[in-house]
């Protein structure tokens, strides 16, 4: 009896067999083939020509075209995630020109649903979604990023392009707000906001994620498999694994987000609209800022009055000394202002020796000016003199400048979290009259030490109230408008990289060797005067030499549209992935790709034209038996509906879909309870409340997407949770699809709709014939006519509540949950 | 002909759908059911999860010398540099906390339990505790997930989808792996939950677990429409039969029967669920033993009841979690309260699973993410003080089918500060699991991204003294 062997021998041995790395066919560039002979009665295009030539072999031939419904259904499926209406179903079959089907194609690619269509594919690769992930999942704003998707799939920007600004587009020379705005593709990573994390454990784990969703999307490559190990079957070390990493590793970013919603590095994000109004408002505040500027000031010549000891500082400010007081008044008197005093400015200014720079005294640098007094010496009186308003260019909210003279001694201005010199102007009724000026600054409000610390005063003799007021007014717009703007969270480097080590065991507390910038040994090298940054790693990917980034890219095409990849394992083209089932039609459509300039949309138009994509999708038994997985087409598959076309198809057939792009997440009806039984309390996901009327009515493409608790909807039918990078969905076939289709609120409404629209035919057969047409695009049978005409009769005498049913019994249809 | 190489888990996935996966209920799609390794001891799981940490040096692990060290700094001898928390990394001090709880030997078996957990201490018999369970996550959310899915990071399937994938379903009528959430009586400012730890990953979606749920429908969807009657919902699932008849006579493909079996098990569940979830027919003198909480939905004593219910008909994996755990502060104060809310319902479900014979082939786990500091956090003494994660020592334990009652494993040095002996990583818990269940960790494997992943990843040893 032979002894087993040890384990790690048993390993090696199934290295050394898997391992032919250099000459593994991803690794080394596509070279474009002749297109093979085969196929010239039936091809369309050479897509057709690769297809046939693998059908001799195998002994068979393809399917007959697919009916005009069944074709229409398909691509409008594939290039839109929508269904067709009835209007364009009835254009297309009653067209009789040759090109009728390159039109409807045109007319697809060309319209907004397919940039939609395409993003959601994009937004499962990229693991976008609305909330962090972690701890108390808050919510995030990057929704901007995924409606800069949107523009440039609807734009057809160029892969190549489309990729390096969403890698690379803030490092890029006079980068655009727009190139700014892609590269938060790089900030889809979950984060956390956990009490006590260590922060370097987090930072390595966000560059994990963004290292192996480029592996995963762009290279095909389970990198990850190298964290903690050289990979077991691809020539990928650890180390490459890690320089990899470094390009990802410097982020501007916390370890902890804070539950921010847009954790730095981030950038305000208006849309076009919003864009325009913040420049109109900006000229308002520059214009006005700029009469304000022409007001002259004058400092005035002070001495301190009262108990506060405070010294002058080398620039004429006055900065207090000493242990600080708890609550204090104090003054300071001019004994020879200038002539007609009209206003008064009073600076509060930081400096280095009050607690968190000041300008006030107490512990967080914050200060509450109760009431503000000016007298004037009349005949040796002090006597008070009227402020008619007081401003200030900020205002901690609640504590406004103008309760600094209201004359209540317990309100007060404050500053909180502004560090920064800050003015406040007091401008009288009158011009003062002649004769010395002393200004009271009295602290008896409820806040302890809250005592202004540094400050300078100015005076000016011309009239301004009305310029003042202006400044201060525009000032205040422009802030209280930016604040409200979208924000979105984007890439920015830390100006001095942080180290990055060969982490042994992909633990963050074990670095080993320290590496630089790089990519992986095995695959073409960087030109020896690359930057150590993610513009170089760009470049490479669509460098002429790259093997894998064009093969991944029209693979996944090919997966969209043909149900499957030309290599079965989309997300690894390594050595354990699967081979490619054409090889010489996946090399030449690469070529192909980077031929016409990386152009996606001449892509899908390609696949969409080709006799393949438009035969029929009957299996017969000698399909079953030769082909059950349908490796060599020589029939379409069936292809089930993704989760939001599943939705989006019930609204459209109910009339219901509200066509409008991009915009805010949208919280759809769900069922009560799902983000309250797992939510952190706290949390600003705790409570889900529901959007109301139009935008319940929008693609599922803009559903709100909590990490923690996805959409219920869209997980029964098999969308991802968006933690991870992922390029093929799952598809089941569960009970809970049956009672989501059924009692899912939206669905139910949408089949009471659907039914309200069938009411409107003749009568029972028309109804039903209405209701194929829609939702299937073809006729029903005389058996299917039979079977839903039997439902209608047995479920009641009222017909709309009848044809609700039927609605909802088309709705769990197999055939609507597929495109054939 | 297909070459191998071709044929990929999916296509292989449906093809194999067509035929035998029909009989299994709800495991359509399963590719191949995985045939034990050996002899299941277990053929289903209740699996109790404490989220949040409980303080096991206030429950199991019981430390005299604790009051003579009370107030003085954690020696750096025992500390040995390992880190701790941000939240008490920036503390001054690090002051050793004694615990106020009285602790005594129950049972034959003498296991040191506290005063906390009167009830389950009358059952110390049935227990096997271990006192040195260790992890390597010092947070909670990678530690929920080193626990219940075998990585810190997201994205794996759970141990409940491992179970369900590999033991499948035995009831027609529900799926093998539920999840209940229970109301807690310590503060709401706890840890949260989420959707992954009861995932499936990358194991085929219907192995996630199905969350049993206490407010609404008690499976997402299961309601009708009021307008919608059940003659009416037979009517339609009589016409979708015809229907799904006719598209596979038309299209040849036989995911439409799968799909239209699941729509019949969808029509079943509706009727099953509530049956299920109605404690209508328990007696009295049932629902007493789990305590007056027992009928409030929700509940940890509610939960307890249905899980012992659902293993009654075929459920092979139920999950309670129970929040609440926490205590950085107040743990005088806390502790009690969560203590109160878990110690009659767990003792109530072990007695009736033992009377029922139900216990000779269920396995009971109840554990946490990992345990909390021997130092205080806070000030020692003070009663407001609480206690910080802690992952090189915590408690659980296990009892029922093939577990070794009564035994004690591990233990920890005089501070409860570090295992001294027989350490128990969470992987080694959950081989341990699988062991029970019939499965070798090492090779119950799903392929996914070129890889054999495993529950236990790379790591892993079956604690054979746990084992009867």
């Amino acid at each position: 009896m032979a002894l087993p062997l040890p384990r790690f021998a048993c390993s090696l041995l199934l290295v050394a067999a898997l391992a032919p790395a250099k000459q593994h066919w991803a690794f080394v560039a596509p070279q474009r083939p002749a297109v093979p002979a085969a196929g010239a009665a039936w091809a369309h295009n050479d897509v057709d020509r690769f297809v046939a030539a693998m059908h001799l072999p195998v002994g068979l031939a393809p399917s007959p075209p697919a009916s005009r419904g069944e074709l229409l259904r398909r691509v409008t499926f594939d290039l839109t995630g929508l269904p067709p209406t009835l209007a364009e179903l009835e254009s297309f079959e009653g067209d009789v020109r040759p090109d009728a089907y390159e039109r409807v194609v045109d007319r697809l690619l060309a319209s907004p649903a397919h940039a939609e269509e395409s993003t959601r594919w994009w937004l499962d690769l990229s693991r976008y979604a609305d909330t962090s992930g972690m701890q108390r999942d808050q919510v995030r704003a990057l929704w901007r990023w995924r409606d800069w998707v949107l523009d440039a799939y609807a734009a057809n920007l160029p892969y190549d392009r489309f990729v390096t600004e969403q890698l690379a587009g803030d490092l890029l020379p006079m980068a655009s707000e727009a190139q700014r705005l892609a590269s938060g593709w790089n900030r889809n990573n979950p984060t956390s906001d956990e009490g006590g994390l260590i922060p370097e454990e987090f930072l390595a784990r966000y560059a994990m994620n963004r290292t192996d969703t480029v592996g995963t999307a762009l290279l095909g490559l389970t990198v990850g498999c190298a964290q903690c190990h050289d990979h077991k079957s691809d020539p990928l070390t650890q180390r490459d694994y890690y320089r990899l990493l470094a390009y990802f590793a410097s982020f501007a970013e916390e370890g902890n987000d804070g539950g921010a919603l847009a954790a730095a590095p981030s950038m305000l994000a208006p849309r076009p609209h919003e864009a325009a109004e913040l420049a109109r408002r900006k000229q308002v505040a520059a214009a006005a800022a700029a009469t304000w500027a022409t007001v002259p000031w004058t400092g005035l010549p002070l001495q301190p009055h009262g108990t506060v000891v405070f010294g002058p500082r080398d620039d004429g400010a006055w900065l207090a000394k000493g242990p600080a007081p708890r609550q204090e008044d104090f003054a300071f008197d001019c004994p020879t202002p200038p002539a007609g005093i009209r206003a008064l400015r009073l600076w509060a200014l930081p400096d280095a020796t009050l607690p968190r720079r000041g300008p006030g005294r107490a512990e967080n640098g914050n200060f509450v000016l109760g009431e503000i007094e000016v007298e004037v010496e009349h005949a040796g009186q002090w006597q008070p003199v009227a402020i008619a308003s007081a401003t200030a260019d900020y205002a901690q909210p609640g504590y406004p400048a103008a309760h600094a003279i209201d004359g209540d001694p317990g309100t007060g201005w404050a500053l909180s979290g502004r560090h920064e010199a800050t003015a406040l102007y007091l401008v009288f009724a009158e011009p003062l009259p002649a004769g010395p000026v002393r200004l009271w600054l009295r602290h008896q409000t409820r806040h302890a030490q809250h005592v202004l610390g540094c400050l300078r005063i100015e005076a000016a003799t011309v009239e301004m109230a009305e310029a003042l007021a202006a400044h201060l007014s525009a000032t205040t717009a422009l802030q209280q408008y930016e604040a409200d703007l979208p924000q979105c969270m984007v890439s920015g480097e830390l100006a001095t990289p942080r180290a990055v080590h060969v982490l042994t065991r992909g633990r963050y507390d074990q670095p080993g060797e320290r590496v630089a910038p790089g990519t992986p040994a095995f695959l073409p090298p960087l030109p020896a005067d690359a930057p150590p940054d993610r513009r170089a790693l760009a470049a490479w990917l669509f460098a002429p030499e790259q093997p894998l980034v064009a093969r991944v890219a029209v693979n996944r095409f090919w997966l969209r549209h043909f149900g499957r990849g030309l290599v079965a394992t989309p997300h690894d083209f390594g050595v354990r992935g699967a081979k490619p089932s054409h090889p010489e039609l996946l090399d030449w459509l690469a070529s192909e790709f980077v031929a016409h300039g990386f152009d996606e949309r001449y892509l899908h138009r390609l696949l969409v034209l080709s006799a393949t994509y438009r035969q029929s999708s009957v299996q017969d038994a000698s399909h079953r038996e030769r082909d059950p997985d349908n490796v060599w087409l020589a029939r379409m598959p069936r292809v089930r509906l993704p989760a939001e076309a599943i939705r989006d198809q019930a609204l459209a057939v109910a009339g219901l879909l509200l066509d409008r792009q991009g915009g805010p997440s949208v919280r759809i009806q769900q069922p009560p309870g799902i983000w309250e039984a797992i939510a952190l309390p706290g949390s600003n996901t705790e409570h889900y409340t529901a959007d109301q009327g139009d935008d319940l009515r929008r693609r599922s493409l803009y559903t709100f997407w909590k990490r923690t608790a996805g959409p219920p909807l869209l997980l029964t039918f098999d969308a991802p949770s968006r933690e991870t990078c992922v390029v093929e969905r799952q598809t089941t076939i569960t009970p809970l699809q049956t009672l989501a289709l059924w009692n899912d609120t939206g669905m139910v409404e949408a089949a009471r709709a659907f039914g309200q629209r069938l009411a409107t035919a003749a009568g029972d057969q028309d109804a039903v014939a209405m209701a194929f047409r829609l939702l299937l695009q073809r006729h029903p049978d005389a058996t299917e006519q039979r079977i839903a005409t039997t439902l209608l009769a047995s479920v009641g005498p009222d017909r709309e509540t009848a044809l609700t049913l039927l609605a909802s019994t088309l709705f769990a249809h197999d055939e609507a949950l597929h495109r054939n | 002909m297909v070459p191998t190489c071709l044929l990929d888990r999916r296509s292989f996935l449906q093809r194999a759908a067509a035929g035998a996966a029909m009989l299994y209920g709800w495991r359509t799609s399963a590719e191949r059911a995985p045939v034990p390794h050996f002899t299941p001891r277990a053929r289903r799981v209740i699996y109790l999860h404490m989220v949040g940490a409980p303080s096991q040096l206030d429950l199991f692990d019981h430390k005299p010398e604790l009051q003579r060290w009370h107030g003085q700094e954690l020696p750096d001898s025992v500390r040995q540099g390992q880190r701790i928390t941000t939240m008490t990394s920036g503390q001054q001090s690090l002051r050793i906390q004694n615990t106020n709880r009285k602790f005594a030997q129950r049972g034959a078996c003498g296991a040191w339990i506290s005063d906390l957990l009167p009830h389950l201490a009358q059952c110390a018999d049935e227990l096997a505790i271990v006192r040195s369970m260790q992890t390597d996550a010092i947070n909670h959310e990678p530690a929920l997930n080193l626990v219940q899915t075998g990585h810190e990071l997201p994205g794996r399937p759970s141990l409940g989808a491992w179970l369900s994938w590999a033991l499948g379903a035995d009831t027609r009528e529900l799926p093998a792996f539920v999840v209940l959430h229970s109301s807690w009586s310590g503060p709401k400012q706890d840890q949260a939950l989420y959707s992954r730890l009861w995932g499936s990953g990358f194991l085929p979606a219907e192995h996630q677990g199905v969350l049993l749920r206490s407010q609404g429908d008690p499976v997402l969807f299961l309601q009708d429409p009021p307008e919608v009657s059940r003659a009416a919902r037979a009517q339609q699932l009589a016409a979708l039969a015809a229907l799904h008849e006719s598209a596979r006579a038309r299209f040849g493909d036989a995911d439409i029967t799968a799909r239209q079996r699941q729509a019949e098990l969808a029509f079943r569940m509706q009727v099953a669920v509530p049956e299920l979830v109605d404690l209508a027919s328990e007696p009295d003198h049932v629902t007493a033993r789990y305590g007056p909480e027992v009928h409030t939905r929700g509940t940890f004593a509610n939960n307890a009841l249905l899980a012992r219910r659902l293993l009654e008909r075929g459920v092979r994996c139920v999950q309670i979690y129970h929040r609440g755990w926490d205590q950085h502060r107040d743990l005088e104060r806390d502790l009690p309260l969560q203590c109160r809310d878990i110690d009659q319902p767990i003792a109530a479900l072990l007695g009736d699973l033992r009377q029922r014979g139900l216990l000779d082939d269920t396995l009971v786990v109840w554990t946490s993410e990992f345990g909390r500091t021997v130092y205080a956090q806070g000030s020692a003494g003070d009663s407001s003080y609480g206690r910080d994660h802690h992952p090189r020592c915590f408690a659980t334990w296990l009892a029922g089918a093939g577990v070794r009652a009564g035994h004690q494993h591990g233990s920890t040095d005089e501070l409860g500060y570090n295992t001294v002996r027989d350490p128990v990583h969470v992987h080694d818990l959950n081989a341990t699991v699988l062991w029970l269940c019939g499965f070798d960790h090492e090779r119950l494997t799903f392929a996914y991204e070129g890889r054999d992943f495993r529950l236990t990843d790379v790591h892993g040893n079956v604690v054979r003294d746990l084992l009867a």
